[in-house]
């Protein structure tokens, strides 16, 4: 397999797998725009999900567009992920477990100048999956009736982002993204399915700051900065009601609804230590409060989210030696539930690990295992997540010119 | 250490595969969601039933006889008698000698009791056989109907008494006159002229008239078959040469000429202004009862007027269910007239014409609503029927594609037993007609 075809391979199936499969499994994600996704590599999520002050040559930064003027000039850069979750759902001593699993961004990269980088690339922004049964009293009867529910689909974004080197320590960027996607909602009782189909597309741009300095004895130390501002969506929404032979019984259109993408800020701090370690933390805002979910004992919550993560790797210069040169990474997270049902918004508590395993040259294969739990305790739907990711990082020097033939 | 990174290269692949599961529905979150669909149990709707009568009924070629003669309250008078031809016998010569005279034995004409009567069963019959007049020629649209009546001799060739608690299969066998027999054997051993063919056998021996006549105290309906080896005369002879040898002729009955009459006077029943027609007499009139019975061609319409009030219920909506419960009146269905075993629904335009049968679910297989028996009270002995797919058809029609049900016998009962059902409408006290609905409706 050449390194075309490879490349149609990670372009092609991301983009047809993009919400074909769940990538959440959560009721919550009914509500408003669905269950916010976040674009990181495996690498960033192993350390909690820092990475907006991260600055590397060895891959795509996801997260702070301004670090893309570090990226190699000789290289193409590509970075694939994919992620499987195992939820748990517990309410009042009772419980059930989910698998759900997805590609979760594609992304490519290439630096023309040696002051510009540039990547474009395709990830969730937003994912429904659920599945939940009901029963309802027939009505003029004792007898119960099933109700199912089921979400999927969710928002996709788009995205190019640039990243301008001004000087030896000061980078800027920002990224353009065209947000959309399909939200499908059906409920299907009996013979009878609501099919709602609700679309949007959106433009957003984000803004990125990163510079580095220099502390403890030389020691690297960049400051990261994101903002995007927020930016108004209308949600348009299709409805037919359909009988068990697929004959559509009724068709509506119901008012379209107005949605916000958040406004999102976030502040990292990383430092390399040495070669061999590496640690940052980050902290991040996202205003999803202003989206409504169309029921009143449920509300959107902004999210606060701080994050601390370290890497180590233990013989950076000995590729001969897999488990030398592989990087292992820690990480750990607080933030709050996006959602606040019956007053309550729980803490949410994640701690991660993984492994960076250099394959040729520098690309890279990383895996993170990450566990996440809340502090629902019973008073509201309590959710408890493991997480597998795996990244891809294929570093191609394509534009190397050999001198001599 | 390439090996571990080929495996490595490959693992978002077998990762994706390996989540690609199928989750079941969850349970929690369900106080999350707002069902916009529901369901309503709905038992009230109401049913119009009208009996109908249709003209006559097809009674040839149904390769049976029937005999007999009921009065009774439902049914008022109703009698039935049958009408034979026959085909023409062939001689086998067996002497060796062409003079040896040949002995007339006996008579007989034989047939076989089907096992189905209605009436009491426990009275002594009478069976008598005319000679008709006539040859039975098929009328021009190739069937005899129950009105058609033939001329026979009042005189009957032979009346018999048969033993009471006839079995099913059993044999009837009636003796016809000597005479008749020799000289039918005389005439068919020379082969003379009325012998010669069909036609001038018929012309000689036009065929007989099976009745159970009424003034002899028969209280039943009998039916019996029809086909090569009951309803046939057989001729029975000897002849001695150099032993005694005993033969047969069995005369065979024409399965596609003969036929039976019906003759149904009910003035004396709830059903006395019915009329043949499309219009029919609404159960309303009737005590709140329709009767759908076999030889008699009464059927009975089945209608749903409100049916489209459903629809009011929500924006739009579906019959997840729909089951009509036919329940027979208590006492109209006692020992001697039992229920059939199965009924069929057709589906009928505003004619009464059959646009198609009410089928199974996956529509290959009529529906016969099988009988379910309550034998201690009656009240809940019904037919049931999954109507489900032609009242989501109806509940969306209006005008001329408005559809009725019509209620029958099957197919084979309805022109050759006497049996009948009497349902109540919707009004009736004791056992009322019902159309149960599971509606799922949106909102």
């Amino acid at each position: 397999m050449n390194k075309w075809s490879i490349f149609l391979i990670l372009l092609i199936k991301p983009l047809s797998g993009v919400n074909a499969q769940h990538l959440t499994s959560s009721p919550y994600s009914m509500y408003g725009l669905g269950q916010p996704e976040i674009t990181a590599s495996a690498s960033s999520l192993a350390m909690g999900g820092i990475a907006a002050g991260q600055s590397s040559s060895r891959h795509i930064n996801l997260s702070n567009p301004a670090s893309l003027s570090s990226m190699d000039s000789l290289t193409f850069y590509f970075d694939l992920g994919v992620s499987a979750r195992n939820y748990t759902y517990s309410l009042q001593n009772y419980s059930e477990k989910r698998n759900e699993g997805n590609f979760t961004h594609f992304a490519m990269g290439v630096k023309p100048t040696q002051w510009w980088g540039l990547s474009a690339g395709i990830a969730p922004y937003t994912t429904v999956g659920y599945n939940i049964k009901d029963y309802q009293y027939i009505e003029g009867s004792t007898a119960l009736q099933e109700v199912h529910f089921e979400g999927t689909g969710g928002l996709t974004k788009l995205f190019v982002s640039n990243g301008f080197s001004l000087s030896r320590n000061l980078s800027v960027g920002f990224t353009a993204a065209y947000i959309f996607g399909n939200i499908y909602h059906n409920e299907l009782q009996s013979n009878i399915n609501i099919e709602q189909k609700s679309y949007t597309r959106s433009l957003r741009t984000e803004y990125a700051f990163l510079y580095q300095t220099y502390w403890l004895k030389n020691k690297a130390l960049n400051i990261g900065l994101t903002y995007s501002p927020v930016k108004k969506t209308v949600l348009t929404h299709e409805q037919n009601v359909r009988d068990q032979n697929d004959n559509i019984l009724l068709t509506e259109n119901p008012a379209n609804t107005t949605q916000y993408l958040p406004e999102q800020f976030c502040l990292a701090l990383s430092t390399q230590l040495n070669e061999k370690w590496n640690w940052g933390m980050q902290f991040e805002r996202q205003n999803w409060n202003k989206n409504t979910t169309g029921n009143a004992s449920i509300k959107l919550a902004d999210l606060n989210r701080f994050s601390m993560g370290a890497s180590w790797t233990p013989k950076p210069r000995n590729a001969r030696k897999l488990m030398g040169a592989s990087t292992y990474r820690l990480g750990w997270s607080i933030e709050n539930s996006g959602y606040i049902t019956s007053g309550i918004n729980p803490m949410v508590y994640k701690v991660a690990a993984g492994i960076g395993f250099p394959t040729h040259r520098s690309s890279s294969i990383n895996v993170a295992l990450s566990y996440q739990n809340d502090n629902a305790n019973n008073k509201a739907l309590s959710t408890e997540v493991w997480q597998l990711s795996v990244g891809f990082s294929l570093l191609e020097n394509w534009f190397e010119k050999p001198k001599f033939r | 250490m390439i090996a571990i990174k080929k495996w490595l290269s490959l693992s978002p692949f077998i990762l994706i595969i390996a989540v690609s599961c199928e989750n079941t529905d969850n349970g929690l979150g369900n106080h999350l969601v707002d069902p916009q669909a529901f369901s309503t149990y709905i038992d009230t709707c109401t049913v119009k039933l009208t009996t109908l009568k249709s003209d006559s009924i097809a009674t040839s070629g149904n390769n049976i006889l029937i005999a007999g003669a009921i009065n009774e309250p439902w049914w008022g008078n109703l009698e039935a008698h049958s009408y034979l031809s026959f085909t023409l016998p062939v001689f086998s010569e067996h002497r060796q000698n062409e003079n040896t005279p040949l002995v007339m034995d006996s008579l007989t004409f034989e047939m076989h009791y089907t096992g189905s009567h209605a009436g009491d069963s426990t009275e002594a019959l009478v069976v008598s056989l005319h000679t008709l007049k006539k040859v039975l020629t098929l009328p021009s649209n190739g069937s005899f109907y129950s009105h058609h009546h033939q001329e026979s001799d009042s005189i009957p060739l032979v009346s018999q008494f048969l033993p009471s608690y006839i079995q099913q299969n059993d044999s009837i066998s009636l003796r016809l006159p000597d005479k008749l027999g020799e000289e039918l054997l005389e005439k068919l051993s020379l082969h003379q002229a009325e012998f010669e063919n069909q036609e001038t056998f018929n012309q000689y021996f036009p065929g007989l008239a099976l009745t159970m006549p009424k003034n002899h105290g028969n209280t039943g309906i009998y039916n019996f078959h029809l086909n090569d080896s009951s309803g046939t005369i057989n001729l029975y002879y000897h002849f001695v040469e150099e032993f005694k040898e005993q033969q047969q002729i069995t005369i065979k009955p024409n399965t596609s000429t003969s036929y039976y009459q019906i003759k149904h006077n009910y003035a004396d029943t709830p059903f006395a202004a019915l009329k043949s027609g499309y219009n029919g007499l609404a159960a309303t009139t009737t005590n709140n009862e329709a009767v759908t019975a076999g030889l008699s061609g009464f059927l009975i319409r089945i209608e749903f007027p409100y049916l489209r009030n459903i629809l009011e219920l929500g924006k739009t909506g579906y019959v997840d269910y729909a089951e009509l419960i036919l329940r027979p009146v208590e006492h109209s269905y006692p020992t001697e007239y039992p229920l059939p075993e199965t009924l069929q629904l057709y589906v009928v335009d505003e004619n009464n014409s059959a646009t198609n049968a009410v089928t199974s679910a996956n529509g290959t297989e009529l529906q016969t609503g099988d009988l379910q028996t309550d034998e201690e009270f009656q009240t809940h002995t019904q037919y049931v029927f999954d109507i489900t797919d032609f009242i989501n058809t109806e509940i969306n029609a209006i005008g001329i594609n408005k559809r009725a049900l019509l209620l029958s016998l099957s197919d084979q009962d309805l022109n050759s037993m006497a049996q009948r059902v009497i349902l109540g409408n919707t009004r009736h006290k004791t056992n009322p007609v019902q159309l149960i609905i599971r509606y799922n409706r949106y909102e």
